[in-house]
């Protein structure tokens, strides 16, 4: 266009341009912390406003202590792993992140997570942590993410609706025939369309898992195959099958709003009074009844079978800035007493003696039923000897899936349990298979 | 027909349209109801209207992620005012230009302008930050602002192309015989009456980028530069509690601007879409 571009006509073209400049001074500007220097760390985590406040606390302590400067950057857990897969593909991931304990071996397996056994035990005291939660970021032998708490498979119950019926809850010694007799009982107590427990045979980590492992086996091997078989699954289904026959567990529509800590969730709505899968700190809000845990029903042989999981871990990425300042901050988590305390129970159950004896004296009463309880099944993984938990493989999540599935066919009356098993079993190996 | 017949059928319709919207409000009434509930009765009381009034939720969720919320409304606001402005130069310039001039290849460049279109944000999502993160602007409003100040959103480029192909070509004509080259034609003739395509453009705009989630996640860390998605998700969270209360509370606060824009500019943005073409 050579012909007459007026000033008029510039000055309106121009006027975007000057728009951007003006605002430049405010959020258009490069972060002035970017650089790629041993003096700074990047530290990503999702949670919710109590462990944002507590990990900053606690990374105050570090930045005195080490003189590294700690970005924070914490979001919902709502799109966390998009943003971190795209920072992982575009070469950009953060210095420490915190990791989903079963995503961590489809992590390792792509090698962009950091070995972290050079850091240990000189860096990392990973040995102050109980053995059976150690385990929790090691793939194939090697420790790719440490773990920031403790965790377990409780049985969450409703106290005041218990109390209500005049039933004895149940106690740590409870098997899984006193399991079938006490929701039976509150079943007929509560009436009508309500029911004893959730129907919990699709839950895998939350109740198949300590059932296997009260069996001697478990959900996966330490290869990263199934780890049981046909006929412990035959089992499993039977068994609530006869729960479901005789009305004491949730016929199977009722499982559709189970999925998700919120005023939907049967329990919380007052449809059951027991359910798998919750622990009081993500459900005793929602209610104004007094909720109570309790340990998984027993096997035969009186075993828990409970498997320490770590809550969640701290991974360093493979192309982290600073791996060296990434390790001492997953060190604090570890063993720095001072943080431990600012941490309190965010960052999981304490996964140490050394946490448990810091924390006790200034818990409020629920945190410390929590922890009390986190304790008693800590010492009874511990007396119980059972091999530590494998981490979830690849495809674990279609693993998951497919026992969802088979749980809820046979439930609904789609399919016969013979039908179910033969379908699990099928799926979940050839998911294995292709995430090799 | 006789008049109780069609008052009859009347009422019908009514009675319809009412239930109807009935059932659209119904999830808004409850939004607004329980963000005046205390914590504990949100999930557990059955009325949507509170029994117990609290503003305890306001005050607790404007504050609760660290940052303050109206940090977040300020970053929201510049970012989607930014995009609004970009998209209005940039997208009525190419729409000019691919509706007005001839120049090589012009069916295929707006063919492949219109192919973008079809491509899912997902696909774009890795390369776009790789080039972002080689200019060093992550963690900035920069790769939110600047793709939009370049024509980056077909859609709308497409909205004004139909709507300046519906102006007649006499006008640009007699403007030329008066000695007015492309750029005064623009500014003068077709700008002005482009307006209803603009507010359309600017309000959609505003609207999408103020809800836009995957986008500012990826491209926002630090939480000073949280924008309002961002914010709001930081409520929740399956593993250690949600706090629902101060979530639904800043979901109001929320509503408020991309509300307000609607209403003021509610009759202008159907004028905008009904003349354009695309109906």
């Amino acid at each position: 266009m050579p012909d007459n571009l007026s000033r008029r006509g510039f000055l309106g073209l121009a006027a975007g341009g000057v728009a951007v400049s003006a605002l430049a001074g405010c959020g258009f500007a490069p972060p002035s912390s970017s650089s790629s220097s041993n003096t700074s760390l990047t530290f990503r985590w999702w949670g919710g406003d109590a462990r944002n406040k507590a990990y900053q606390k606690a990374l105050q302590v570090f930045t005195q202590q080490t003189g590294i400067a700690v970005t924070t950057q914490f979001s919902g857990y709502d799109g966390y792993f998009d943003k971190l897969n795209t920072e992982f593909a575009g070469g950009n991931p953060p210095d420490i992140f915190q990791m989903d304990t079963a995503l961590v071996s489809t992590y390792a397996a792509k090698g962009v997570l950091t070995d972290l056994s050079k850091y240990v035990p000189d860096t990392i005291h990973l040995d102050t942590l109980y053995p059976a939660v150690r385990a929790a970021g090691t793939v194939g032998g090697k420790p790719y993410g440490v773990p920031s708490g403790s965790g377990y498979a409780p049985i969450l119950y409703d106290k005041t609706v218990l109390d209500q019926l005049k039933i004895t809850p149940p106690a740590d010694g409870w098997t899984w025939d006193d399991f079938s007799t006490i929701t039976a009982e509150i079943s007929k107590a509560l009436g009508t369309g309500k029911y004893g427990a959730l129907d919990s045979s699709f839950d895998d980590s939350g109740a198949l898992q300590p059932w296997l492992r009260q069996r001697g086996k478990d959900l996966y091997t330490a290869s990263g195959e199934v780890g049981f078989g046909p006929d412990e699954l035959t089992e499993w289904f039977t068994y609530w099958a006869g729960l479901r026959k005789s009305g004491a567990i949730t016929p199977p529509d009722l499982l559709a709003n189970a999925g998700e800590a919120s005023g939907t969730h049967p329990l919380i709505a007052g449809q059951i009074a027991m359910t798998t899968g919750w622990g009081l700190a993500q459900m005793q809000p929602l209610t104004p009844h007094t909720l109570d845990i309790v340990v998984v029903p027993r096997g035969k042989d009186g075993k828990t079978g409970q498997a320490l999981s770590g809550g969640v871990l701290l991974c360093i990425p493979a192309k982290s800035r600073n791996p060296d300042g990434a390790a001492k901050l997953i060190d604090l988590f570890v063993s720095n007493p001072d943080a431990i305390k600012d941490m309190g129970i965010q960052r999981g159950f304490p996964p140490s003696d050394k946490a448990l004896n810091l924390l006790m004296p200034s818990l409020g009463a629920a945190d410390k039923r929590d922890v009390t309880y986190g304790q008693y099944v800590a010492q009874q993984v511990a007396k119980e000897g059972l091999p530590a938990a494998p981490t979830a493989p690849p495809g674990y999540q279609d693993v998951k899936t497919a026992l969802d599935a088979a749980a809820k066919q046979i439930a609904f009356g789609k399919m016969t349990i013979a039908d179910g098993v033969s379908q699990f079993f099928t799926t979940a190996k050839t998911a294995l298979a292709n995430a090799k | 027909m006789t008049a109780p017949a069609r008052r009859r059928i009347h009422w019908r319709a009514h009675t319809v349209l009412l239930l109807t919207l009935v059932v659209m409000i119904y999830p808004l009434v409850w939004l607004v109801g329980a963000s005046f509930k205390p914590e504990n009765q949100i999930f557990t009381t059955v009325s949507p209207l509170p029994l117990t009034f609290t503003l305890a939720n306001y005050f607790s969720g404007w504050t609760a992620t660290g940052t303050s919320f109206s940090v977040y409304l300020a970053n929201s606001v510049t970012v989607s005012v930014c995009v609004v402005i970009g998209n209005l130069i940039s997208c009525a310039l190419a729409a000019y230009a691919f509706a007005r001039l001839d120049f090589a290849l012009r069916k295929m460049w707006f063919g492949l302008m219109l192919g973008t279109l079809m491509l899912p944000f997902q696909a774009t999502l890795i390369p776009q930050y790789t080039i972002f993160y080689q200019l060093n602007w992550i963690n900035t409003f920069l790769p939110l602002v600047v793709p939009y100040f370049l024509a980056y959103d077909a859609f709308f480029i497409f909205l004004m192309v139909q709507f300046i192909r519906g102006i007649p070509r006499e006008l640009d004509e007699a403007a030329a015989l008066d000695g007015a080259g492309h750029v005064r034609v623009f500014l003068t003739i077709i700008v002005p009456l482009l307006r209803p395509a603009l507010i359309t453009t600017g309000v959609l705009t505003f609207i999408w980028t103020f809800n836009d989630f995957l986008r500012q996640l990826v491209y926002l860390s630090d939480n000073s530069r949280y924008t309002v998605p961002l914010g709001l998700n930081s409520f929740i969270d399956k593993a250690s509690g949600s706090s629902y209360g101060g979530m639904l509370a800043m979901s109001v606060v929320t509503l408020v601007p991309t509300v307000a824009v609607f209403l003021i500019s509610q009759r202008r943005l159907v004028d905008g879409v009904a003349n354009t073409g695309i109906k």
